[in-house]
C-alpha cells in the first residue's frame, strides 16, 4: 500500500502490484505474463525504495537505472516513476561549437555538476521551454570533463538551424540527465560486438567502442558508419587511428551512392556490408542506431542471423514530432 | 517436480525464444502475422507465450487470448497457422535436447488455447 506518481498523477496502491494500479487508471503499460518473465511491462522508477523483486531478472544495466517490472512491483513506499516530463535538468555552458564535417556539428558542453552518464545514452537539449530535441552523448566520462553531442544539419530543423546558426562558446544552454540503454555491458569481455549506424547514429556507437576498449573489451568489435555520399561520413581519420591502436578494433565506413575508384570506402549500405562481412552473428552483441528504417530493417536481419533478442539494442533517430521510443 | 522446472524454467524460456522465434520469422505459413510488430513487443509475446506452454506462472485469461488474437483471426488466422505454431516449438525443443515426453507435454499445455486464441 503506497503512493505512486506517474505523469503527474498521484495514485495509491491499495495492495494492487504497479502494473495492475497503472492499468486500472487507463495507463497502457504493456504486459505479456504478469508474472515477472517476459519483460514487457518494464518501467523505470526515478525516486523511491524499490522492492527487490520488483528487479528480479534485469540486467545491471537496467537495475542501475532503476528499471522496475511493473508487474512485480508491490510498493511498500512511495515511488515516482520516469517519463520524460520529469527528467532532471540541467544548466551548462557552451565550450565549443566545432564543425565536424559540414553537416556535422560537435556541441561540447561543461559537464555539470552531479550529471551522471554512461557513453551512449540520450538527452534532451532545449532551445527554449517549447521546443527540445534528443541528442545521443558522443563521449565518455572522463573525456576532458566535457559533454558532447553530434548535430546534424536538419533543413528548416528548429534545433539544428540554432545549433549551426547561432550557438556559440559561452552559451548558456538546458539539457536534462542521461538516460538510455543503448550503452556498453560489462561482463562478456570476449564477446563479438557489431555496431552500425547511419548519419550522427556514429555518435553513439563511436562512444559505445571507446567505452568497450576504456573497459578492457578484448572481443572483436566491428563498427559500420554508412552514408549515401562521402559527405556524410565523417571522424575517419579519428576512427582509423583508434583501429590502429587496437588490434580488436575494425571502422569500415560504407558508402550507399555511386563513389569514385580508389578509395578506402566500401560500396553498398553499412548494413549490408555489415551483414556480409558477419553472416553468422550468435553470440554477438549488436547496436543500431541512426535511420529509423535502417534500424528496423537490421534489427530483424541480425536477429535471423543469430543475434539474441536480449543483445540487440536499438536507437532509431525519429524525427521531431514523433512519439518517444518506449524508455 | 513440475514440467516447468524440470525443462528449467525462466533459463529454458530464454534459450528457447530466440530459436523458436526466428523459425515462426522464417516459415513462410506464418510469418505474415508477425511482422510489422516491434521487436521489443514481439520479444515479450513470446516468452509470455513460451512461459505458459512450459506450465510456468501465467495470469492469462481464456478471454485474454481472445481479445488478443482477434485482430490475426480477421486476418484469416486458422487452425493450420496454429498447427504451424506448435510445430516450431516441438521443433525447438527438439533442437535444445528437450525428451520427447517433455516435448508432448508442452504441445498439450499449447493446445489447450487452440479455441481461444482461434475465436471458436
Amino acid at each position: 500500500m503506497a503512493k505512486v506518481v506517474f505523469q503527474g498523477n498521484e495514485y495509491e496502491t491499495s495492495g494492487l502490484s504497479l502494473l495492475d494500479t497503472l492499468r486500472s487508471r487507463g495507463h497502457d503499460i504493456p504486459s505479456g505474463c504478469r508474472a515477472g518473465v517476459c519483460g514487457g511491462c518494464r518501467v523505470r522508477v526515478r525516486s523511491g525504495d524499490i522492492p527487490p523483486a520488483a528487479q528480479q531478472g534485469l540486467d545491471e544495466v537496467d537495475r542501475a537505472q532503476g528499471y522496475v517490472l511493473a508487474c512485480q512491483t508491490l510498493p511498500h513506499s512511495p515511488l515516482i516513476l520516469d517519463d520524460a516530463s520529469t527528467l532532471r535538468r540541467f544548466e551548462t555552458l557552451v565550450v565549443a561549437n566545432v564543425a565536424l564535417s559540414d553537416r556535422v556539428r560537435e556541441l561540447r558542453l561543461a559537464c555539470p555538476e552531479g550529471f551522471a552518464f554512461r557513453a551512449g545514452q540520450v538527452v534532451q537539449l532545449w532551445r527554449d521551454p517549447a521546443t527540445a530535441r534528443s541528442y545521443s552523448l558522443a563521449a565518455l566520462p572522463g573525456d576532458g570533463g566535457e559533454l558532447r553531442l553530434h548535430v546534424a544539419r536538419v533543413p528548416g530543423g528548429a534545433l539544428s538551424s540554432w545549433v549551426f546558426d547561432q550557438l556559440g562558446a559561452g552559451d548558456l544552454v538546458t539539457l536534462s540527465e542521461a538516460h538510455g540503454r543503448c550503452v556498453y555491458r560489462a561482463g562478456n569481455p570476449g564477446r563479438g560486438l557489431l555496431l552500425v549506424g547511419t548519419g550522427t547514429g556514429l555518435a553513439p556507437l563511436q562512444a559505445i567502442a571507446r567505452d568497450a576498449l576504456a573497459q578492457g573489451h578484448a572481443g572483436p568489435i566491428h563498427l559500420y558508419h554508412g552514408s549515401h555520399d562521402e559527405q556524410g561520413l565523417y571522424l575517419r581519420r579519428e576512427l582509423a587511428a583508434l583501429s590502429d591502436q587496437h588490434r580488436n578494433f575494425h571502422y569500415l565506413a560504407c558508402i550507399s551512392g555511386p563513389s569514385s575508384q580508389g578509395n578506402d570506402l566500401r560500396q553498398g549500405r553499412a548494413s549490408q556490408c555489415a551483414l556480409q562481412d558477419h553472416p553468422d552473428l550468435s553470440g554477438w552483441t549488436v547496436y543500431l542506431c541512426g535511420n529509423p528504417a535502417m534500424v528496423s530493417a537490421t534489427r530483424t536481419a541480425v536477429f535471423l542471423a543469430g543475434a539474441s533478442m536480449g543483445e540487440i539494442f536499438a536507437d532509431p533517430f525519429l524525427p521531431a514530432g514523433s512519439a518517444p521510443p518506449p524508455a | 517436480m513440475g514440467l516447468y522446472e524440470e525443462l528449467g524454467g525462466a533459463a529454458a524460456v530464454n534459450a528457447a525464444v530466440d530459436i523458436f522465434y526466428r523459425k515462426v520469422l522464417k516459415d513462410d505459413r506464418i510469418n505474415r502475422f508477425f511482422t510489422g510488430v516491434d521487436m521489443d513487443k514481439q520479444a515479450s509475446k513470446q516468452k509470455a507465450f513460451l512461459t505458459m506452454a512450459f506450465g510456468g506462472p501465467n495470469n492469462y485469461t481464456g478471454l485474454d487470448m481472445r481479445r488478443g488474437h482477434a485482430h490475426l483471426v480477421q486476418q484469416g488466422l486458422n487452425d493450420s497457422h496454429f498447427n504451424a505454431v506448435v510445430e516450431n516449438l516441438g521443433a525447438t525443443l527438439k533442437e535444445l535436447g528437450v525428451a520427447d515426453r517433455l516435448i508432448a507435454q508442452v504441445a498439450a499445455i499449447a493446445e489447450t488455447t487452440r479455441k481461444d486464441v482461434l475465436g471458436q
